[in-house]
Formats: structure tokens, C-alpha cells, sequence
């Protein structure tokens, strides 16, 4: 059985995370706190295997509880459980050291995939923060990076391309048009001074846009 | 007049100099060519007299080869040893006719061979017994020629050349004598002659008419002559004795030489019969004393040896010179005349414009005076007199002093004018003039000065601006002002505490909108999103839980789960757009990322966000107040700029936080439609203001627009 601490200042919602986790049968929730000092408290008490934590909570909130926990036990599989799905959320979290982070709208189709996950000692994430995250990492790298001139769109469209998606697929992706993907192509291979989409190919791997 | 005068005193001069010029060149000419005829003269006459020479030596030596020959001797030898009486024999006359024959023809043939006149021979009595012209009409055999001089010396032994006129044939020859001798007589038996023509030399001497050359005897008769008609004259006008000798003489006919009319001129030269005169040359002949050579040159000859070159050269160059001068003189007199035309003419044009000026200044509606340098008056406009009064004629010629106040006089006198002679300007002076009635007017003078060719300052021209009414108005608007300064500082004062209070107001109205958004978006977000969000997971539960037992049902909750992500979605969003809760968890560099992420996504623009260096935390007025102004910002660029991309870029420097939003749109004219066409710039710069921090927007059209705002971090906050 894998043993869960549960935080969350809401109680209906903290009730339905349990019953789903408690549901697969091999979870199971040891610990449930409804603000963030209980949740420290509880998550040094009960020593669970996972930790799930919502954000916004009184007190200290989440990734504050996420933050101490590490400290007092680096190898704790946290995963974070927000109703914000902005991948700046994600980042931040990653940042501070968690394993996981699921949204929880998406929690009934993922959170016990999520716990199992990071029990295993895998990360979880989601495909936008999984992108998120990579492009956050390519800036990152050098200091002045050619990407900087890029808005967070022309490098979505550069990291698809470079990843030999077609125009129609990217499209798809971001829900925007096919006019719009090849406008952003056109955009980048001016701004980049590139010629064509090889060329794109690799100046996404020079910069670590895409693993080679 | 003058300059035509002048023109024709040049032109004179210019011919003078030329005529001058010629004048020498052709003395020069002249005397170059005389120097050169006598020259000529003399060379001509040497080879002359030499050619003559050598003629007329040309057969002394044959005539003595011929001397010498046996034939004249056996002839002579036979007549020596023969007594008269033999000589009548037969046989001896036969012998005799074989010598005589074989003489005659070594005379014909020496005649042939040397192609002379006659050779013959001539016993010692003078008497010729053989030539050969013995078959000849007019021979002379058998005639004496004793009297002949060149037999008077041959028989002397002595060989002769001389030149005579040959009494049978009338023709002129040089005759060569030479002695014959048999054997040891000392005594010649006979003498041999060869008579050479004179004509083949007086061909030599040419036909020239300029040039007249003549051998003349002893006694200066021509013998020989290039002409005709002299042969046989006297060259000077020589006396009877002359003649008589002549006659004498034998030589040359019979006469009657007249003379050719020459006259000597002095030694050099002489004058013929018609005025011409002649350069004379003379020379003796050797061998034949007495005898000259005479070389007449016509001095009108060389006179055309100078005139031709002159003629052929210089004319053409006195000519072309000439009428060059004359082409120049015609251009610049014409030229001068023109400028004398357009003189007379911008004259007149000056004197009708001096005219109309006057006319220009007496009728111009505005007080017009001129003083001279005494401070009198001598014009004024007729807007002048108007004004004050006055009639010309008691104004024109008095002192200017007269019509000023006491006052204006000794500020005149003691500053204006002595000031105004020096710079020769000045403006705006207040005078108060005296009308005749005595009323008072208020002007302002201003004048400029006229000068004379030396600079100085000979008179004014002064307008003068009657401010009588201005300066009564001037004294009513002066208190007015002075009350309305007044209110306008209280005014003032009172906008200024208003607006002070309205500040504080809008800030205080800013920061409740901003706490009351974000408790709301915070409820909304939290609160109801969480309850939204139990209730999927129930929905949820419930669908997974109906799906196998009852399909419809299964149905109708994932359609509430639907509607309830919808209703999420939507909470979420009007949320995010009161305030976005990432601001207040995550900080403003955040924010921004996400919102120019968002931007980008509704917009179709791309939006870059780049920080340079650590952000620290922001106090949170700071960070609303930077959010909302890139938030304004980047909603102008959607809706106004056609911008294809927008960069938001922070920088924290010197304890600043500085933020540039900058588009590559359409601009706009900076101060043109800013306010009134509300591109809520009004709003961003009170934010700003209300944080003490500055904000500054700079646009083009076709540039884009470029937004700053700074704002210091930390204590310095308003509110």
C-alpha cells in the first residue's frame, strides 16, 4: 500500500481526492491536513509515501509546505495539486523540488496514475508543462540565448517543428490555423536568419530545445 | 563725349604706332637692301670683268700656236729667197699658190676649230695675204691694216689683244695678233691675227632693264652694252677732243658717237636723260689699259627689292592689324554707347522713382519726419502734419526740438540723438509731441539713419506710432491684470489643494479597486472554483460509477462534467482578468511571462517578455502598478497598432526598476488624438504618478511606440 498525505483547506474536495485515491485499492491516504503548518506538521508525523499538496491554502501555502517537507526529507515524492493551470504554477514547482503536478480538474483521470508515478521515482507532468519547462530550460542555459528574441509562441511552434511535426498537427495542438502555423514559421526563419526547416532542426538542437 | 573722345584719341594712337612701326621696318628694309645691291653690284661686276678677261684672253694662245705653224713659214720663206722677178715665174707662181693654199687652209681650219670670225695673215707691210674669208664677197685680202694697233705692236714683236670694229665686215671683234718669225730673223716677216666675235659676250651680259652693264674704251665710248641703242656712244657727255681722237684713232668707224645722256651724280652714282638714276660700279680690264667694265643698277630697281617684301608681308599684317583695331574700337564704342543709354535710363528710372517715393511718403497714413544733422526738419508726411496740426510751411526748416515737450526735448538732446547719429537706429523711443492747439501726443519714434559716402549719418527717417489711446488702454489693462493676478493665485492655490485631494482620492479609489478585485478574484477562484471542482469529482465518480450499470445516465454526467469544466473555464477567466493570482503568488516577472503568453495566444501578436538581471520581490503597489500599465499597454497594441510584435522588457538598475513595452506598429503623432482619443494613457500615467514613479511614451507614425515606465524599489512609495 502506498501511503498518502492529503492537503487541502477544502473539505468536499479533500473527501473526493480521497475516495478516488482510496478506490484503486493500493493507495492509501494515512494523513489529511487542511491548511499548510498542519500539513508540515503531518507530513513529518505520518511519514507518507507520497505527498499530495494543494496551493492555495491558509497559512503557508503549498509550495511553502512543499519547500519544508524537502528540506526535512529530500526524498519525498510531493506531487502538487492546484486548481491554477498556468505553466508558471508548474515551473515554480519544479523549482522547489516536486515530483509531480496535477491539475484538479484533470485529478479523477490522473491523480492515482500521478501517485504511482512519482512512487516509482518518476516525474509526472503534463504535456503543456513538460513543453513549458523545456523551454524555460533552452532560455535558461546561456545567458543571452538567439531564443530571447522569441515570444513563448514562436518557440512552442519551433520546438514542434523541430520535432518534425507538420504544419496541420501544430496547428491542431495549439488550436490555431494553418495560416497562422506557417506565418509563425515564416517569423521564425526571418528572425533566426534561417533557411528552411533542417535548418530550424538544428539550431532547435543547438540551443536544447529538443533532445538530439 | 568724353569717352568718345577718348576712343578716338586711342585709336589714333593705336594707328600711329602702327604706321611708326612700318615707317622703321621699312627703313631698316631699306637700308638692309642697299647694303645688299652693292653688294650685289660689286660681286656681279668682278665676275663680269672676269668672264670678260678670260674671253678675251681665250685666243692669245692659239694665235700663237698658230704663229708657230710650218706652213706660215715655208709661205713667208719662200717669198723671203725670191727676188720680184723670180716671183713673176711660173713655176715659182705655182710653188706660190701650193703655200698660199696650204695657209689658207690651216687658216680654215683654225678658224672652224676655234668657231671665231676670221683668222689671217698679214705681211710685214700691214698688208693682209691670207684668210680665211679669202672666198668670201667682203674678204679682205689684199686691204692694209697697218693702222690697227695690235699690228703696230705684233710686228714690234710684241703679241697684241685688242678690241676694235672690223672696217670691211662693220663687225665688232677682239683681235689677237702674234709675230711670225723664220727662223733666226729677229724681225717678223708677218703677223697672224684671230678675230673673235664680241656678240657671244654681250649675250652673256643678259637683257636685264634694271641692270645695265657696258665696256667702254679709253675714251668712254661704249663698245660693248647689254643695249642696243647705247653701242657706239659716248657713256659721259664727253667733248670734241674726244671725238677728234676717236676719229683718229681708226678703231671705230667713222662715228658720230653721240653720247647716251648720262650725268655722273657724285662717285657713285648718275643720272640718265629721263631722271632715273643709277648705282654706278666700275672696273679696269686687265690687259687692256684704259678699258672699264661699267655696272649701271636702277636705284628705282632696288627700290622695288624693298618695296616688294614690304607689300607682300606687311600690308596684309598693317591691314589685318588695322581693321582688328578698328573692330575692337567699334565693339567697345558701341558697348559704351549702350552703357551710356542704360545709364541715362536707370537715371530717369531713379529720378521717377525718387518722385514716387515722395509721393509714397507724403500720402503714407503714418507720421513720417526727416531732420538733418541739426535736429531741423525737413520733410514730413501729411499724416504727420494731420496730426499735430500744422501746415507744411510752418514746419518744414525748424528744429525738431520745437514740437517736443520740455521733457522729450532734454531726453532728445541729452540721449536719443546723439545716440542715433552715432549707430544710426533707434526704436520704440516715447515722445510727447506738441499739436499747435498745445494738446499732448503720446508716440512711439523709431528711425533708421541715412548715410552719405562717407558713413556719416546726414539725415533720419523716422515713423512715429501715436499711442496716445494705446497708453490710456495700457493704464486700464495694467489694474485689470493686477486684479486678475490675484484670483488667478488663489485660483491656483485652490487647484492645487484640490488637486492634491484628488489625487490622494484616485489613489486611495485605485488601491480599494485593486484589494476589492482580488478578494473577489480570489473568491471566485478559490471559493467557487474549488466547489466547481468537487463537484466534478463527483460527476466524474458518478459517470465512472453509472457507465456500466446505466449508459443514459452515464451520459448525462459526463454532460455535467462538461458544463461544469465549461463553468470553470469561465470562472477562471473572469477571474484572471480582475487580477490574476499569479501576481500575488508567483510575483510580477511571472505574471508578465504569462500574460504576454496569453496575449500572444488571443492576439495572434507576438509578445516577448525579457528580464535582464534579479528581479528582487516587488512591493505590491509596485507590481499592480507595473502590471495594469503593460496590461493598458499591450491592449493599445491589439486594438490600435497593427503591430507584428511587441517586446516587454524589464531591467532593475541603481535600486530602478525600469519596464519598455515596445511595438513595431503604426505609431501615432505624438500629442495628437493622446488624450482625447482615450488610449488610456491618461490611466497609465496616474498609476505611475500614484507610485511616484515616472512614465514616458514615444511615437512616429510608421515607428511604432515605445512605453516606459520606471519606478525606484523599495521605501519610496506615495501610497
Amino acid at each position: 500500500m502506498i501511503k498518502v498525505l492529503l492537503a487541502d483547506d477544502h473539505a468536499i474536495v479533500r473527501a473526493g481526492l480521497a475516495r478516488i485515491v482510496e478506490e484503486s485499492g493500493d493507495i492509501e491516504v494515512v494523513a489529511e491536513a487542511s491548511d499548510g503548518r498542519e500539513a508540515v506538521r503531518l507530513g513529518l508525523k505520518s511519514s507518507p509515501d507520497v505527498a499530495v499538496i494543494d496551493i492555495s491554502m491558509p497559512g503557508l501555502d503549498g509550495l511553502e509546505v512543499a519547500a519544508q517537507l524537502l528540506a526535512a526529507n529530500p526524498e519525498l515524492p510531493i506531487i502538487i495539486l492546484t486548481m491554477h493551470e498556468e505553466e508558471q504554477y508548474v515551473v515554480r514547482a519544479i523549482e522547489v523540488g516536486v515530483m509531480g503536478y496535477v491539475t484538479k480538474r484533470s485529478a479523477p483521470e490522473q491523480l492515482v496514475a500521478a501517485i504511482r508515478k512519482v512512487y516509482g521515482g518518476a516525474r509526472y507532468l503534463s504535456e503543456a508543462a513538460v513543453e513549458m519547462l523545456a523551454l524555460r530550460l533552452a532560455k535558461g542555459v546561456s545567458g543571452k540565448s538567439p531564443l530571447d528574441s522569441l515570444s513563448t509562441r514562436e518557440l512552442q511552434v519551433l520546438r514542434q517543428l523541430a520535432l518534425g511535426q507538420t504544419n496541420r498537427e501544430i496547428a491542431d495542438t495549439y488550436n490555431i490555423g494553418i495560416k497562422t502555423v506557417d506565418t509563425y514559421r515564416l517569423r521564425l526563419l526571418k528572425k533566426l536568419n534561417l533557411r528552411n526547416n533542417a535548418e530550424l532542426s538544428r539550431f532547435a538542437i543547438q540551443n536544447r530545445l529538443i533532445e538530439p | 563725349m568724353k569717352l568718345r573722345l577718348i576712343f578716338l584719341v586711342l585709336s589714333l594712337l593705336v594707328f600711329l604706332s602702327a604706321a611708326t612701326g612700318s615707317y622703321l621696318y621699312y627703313a631698316s628694309l631699306k637700308r638692309a637692301a642697299f647694303a645688299e645691291a652693292e653688294h650685289n653690284a660689286n660681286t656681279r661686276i668682278e665676275i663680269i670683268q672676269k668672264n670678260l678677261s678670260s674671253y678675251l684672253s681665250e685666243n692669245v694662245k692659239p694665235v700663237r700656236a698658230l704663229a708657230g705653224m710650218r706652213q706660215l713659214v715655208e709661205f713667208f720663206a719662200g717669198r723671203v729667197g725670191e727676188t720680184d722677178a723670180a716671183l713673176e715665174k711660173p713655176a715659182n707662181n705655182l710653188q706660190k699658190n701650193v703655200y698660199r693654199q696650204r695657209v689658207e687652209n690651216l687658216l680654215d681650219h683654225f678658224n672652224r676649230a676655234l668657231s671665231s670670225d676670221v683668222c689671217y695673215l698679214m705681211d710685214k707691210n700691214g698688208v693682209t695675204v691670207a684668210s680665211s674669208n679669202h672666198a668670201a664677197p667682203d674678204s679682205f685680202v689684199g686691204k692694209n691694216f697697218a693702222f690697227r694697233p695690235y699690228f703696230q705692236s705684233a710686228i714690234m714683236g710684241l703679241p697684241a689683244s685688242y678690241m676694235a670694229l672690223g672696217t670691211t665686215s662693220g663687225r665688232r671683234g677682239i683681235y689677237c695678233s702674234y709675230p711670225v718669225f723664220v727662223e733666226s730673223d729677229p724681225h717678223p716677216l708677218g703677223v697672224v691675227v684671230i678675230k673673235a666675235s664680241l656678240e657671244q659676250i654681250e649675250r652673256k651680259l643678259g637683257q636685264s632693264r634694271d641692270e645695265i652693264v657696258v665696256v667702254t674704251d679709253p675714251h668712254g665710248l661704249i663698245f660693248i652694252a647689254n643695249r642696243k641703242p647705247w653701242l657706239f656712244k659716248l657713256l659721259w657727255q664727253g667733248g670734241e677732243s674726244e671725238r677728234q681722237q676717236l676719229v683718229e684713232s681708226r678703231q671705230f668707224g667713222k662715228g658720230p658717237w653721240a653720247g647716251v645722256g648720262l650725268k655722273p651724280d657724285g662717285s657713285r652714282y648718275a643720272v640718265d636723260e629721263s631722271g632715273r638714276r643709277y648705282l654706278v660700279n666700275r672696273l679696269e680690264i686687265d690687259g687692256f689699259p684704259g678699258w672699264q667694265v661699267i655696272h649701271l643698277r636702277s636705284l628705282k630697281a632696288i627700290y622695288k627689292v624693298v618695296f616688294d617684301p614690304l607689300v607682300r608681308v606687311t600690308v596684309p599684317t598693317v591691314i589685318t592689324l588695322c581693321i582688328l583695331v578698328g573692330l575692337a574700337v567699334f565693339f567697345l564704342y558701341r558697348n559704351a554707347s549702350v552703357e551710356i543709354v542704360q545709364r541715362k535710363k536707370a537715371e530717369q528710372a531713379l529720378r521717377e522713382s525718387e518722385k514716387r517715393y515722395r509721393s509714397i511718403y507724403h500720402n503714407t497714413p503714418a507720421m513720417l519726419h526727416s531732420i538733418n544733422r541739426d535736429g531741423l526738419l525737413i520733410s514730413v508726411s501729411d499724416n504727420w502734419l494731420e496730426v499735430l496740426g500744422y501746415v507744411r510751411s510752418e514746419v518744414v526748416g525748424k528744429p525738431l526740438f520745437d514740437f517736443l515737450t520740455p521733457e522729450s526735448r532734454k531726453y532728445s538732446e541729452s540721449k536719443i540723438l546723439p545716440e542715433f547719429f552715432q549707430t544710426g537706429y533707434c526704436k520704440d523711443i516715447s515722445y510727447q509731441l506738441v499739436c499747435r492747439d498745445g494738446k499732448l501726443v503720446d508716440v512711439l519714434l523709431s528711425a533708421i539713419g541715412d548715410r552719405d559716402r562717407d558713413g556719416v549719418i546726414v539725415r533720419s527717417l523716422a515713423v512715429s506710432i501715436d499711442i496716445s489711446a494705446r497708453k490710456e488702454t495700457e493704464a486700464a489693462l495694467e489694474q485689470a491684470q493686477e486684479k486678475l493676478s490675484l484670483y488667478t493665485r488663489d485660483l491656483e492655490q485652490q487647484v492645487k489643494k484640490r488637486t492634491a485631494e484628488l489625487q490622494r482620492l484616485s489613489g486611495s479609489i485605485l488601491a480599494d479597486q485593486e484589494r476589492e478585485r482580488a478578494a473577489i478574484a480570489r473568491g471566485l477562484h478559490d471559493e467557487l472554483g474549488q466547489v466547481l471542482t468537487a463537484l466534478r469529482l463527483e460527476t466524474v465518480w458518478l459517470g465512472d460509477r453509472l457507465r456500466p450499470v446505466d449508459a443514459k445516465a452515464a451520459e448525462r454526467a459526463a454532460m455535467m462534467t462538461s458544463l461544469i469544466d465549461d463553468t470553470i473555464d469561465e470562472v477562471r477567466s473572469i477571474a484572471l482578468r480582475l487580477r490574476p493570482g499569479i501576481l500575488d503568488d508567483l510575483g510580477l516577472v511571472e505574471a508578465l511571462e504569462w500574460y504576454a503568453a496569453d496575449f500572444e495566444r488571443r492576439t495572434g501578436i507576438a509578445c516577448t517578455c525579457s528580464v535582464a538581471g534579479e528581479i528582487p520581490e516587488l512591493d505590491d503597489s509596485l507590481a499592480t502598478a507595473a502590471y495594469r500599465i503593460s496590461q493598458e499597454a499591450l491592449t493599445n497594441v491589439a486594438r490600435h497598432s497593427q503591430a507584428e510584435q511587441v517586446t516587454i522588457s524589464l531591467v532593475v538598475d541603481n535600486g530602478q526598476l525600469r519596464m519598455i513595452i515596445a511595438d513595431d506598429g503604426c505609431g501615432f503623432i505624438a500629442g495628437a488624438d493622446i488624450e482625447a482619443g482615450g488610449l488610456g494613457i491618461a490611466g497609465m500615467r496616474e498609476r505611475a504618478t500614484l507610485i511616484a514613479g515616472s512614465f514616458e511614451i514615444v511615437s512616429a507614425p510608421d515607428r511604432g511606440t515605445r512605453i516606459s515606465f520606471r519606478s525606484r524599489i523599495g521605501e519610496e512609495e506615495v501610497i
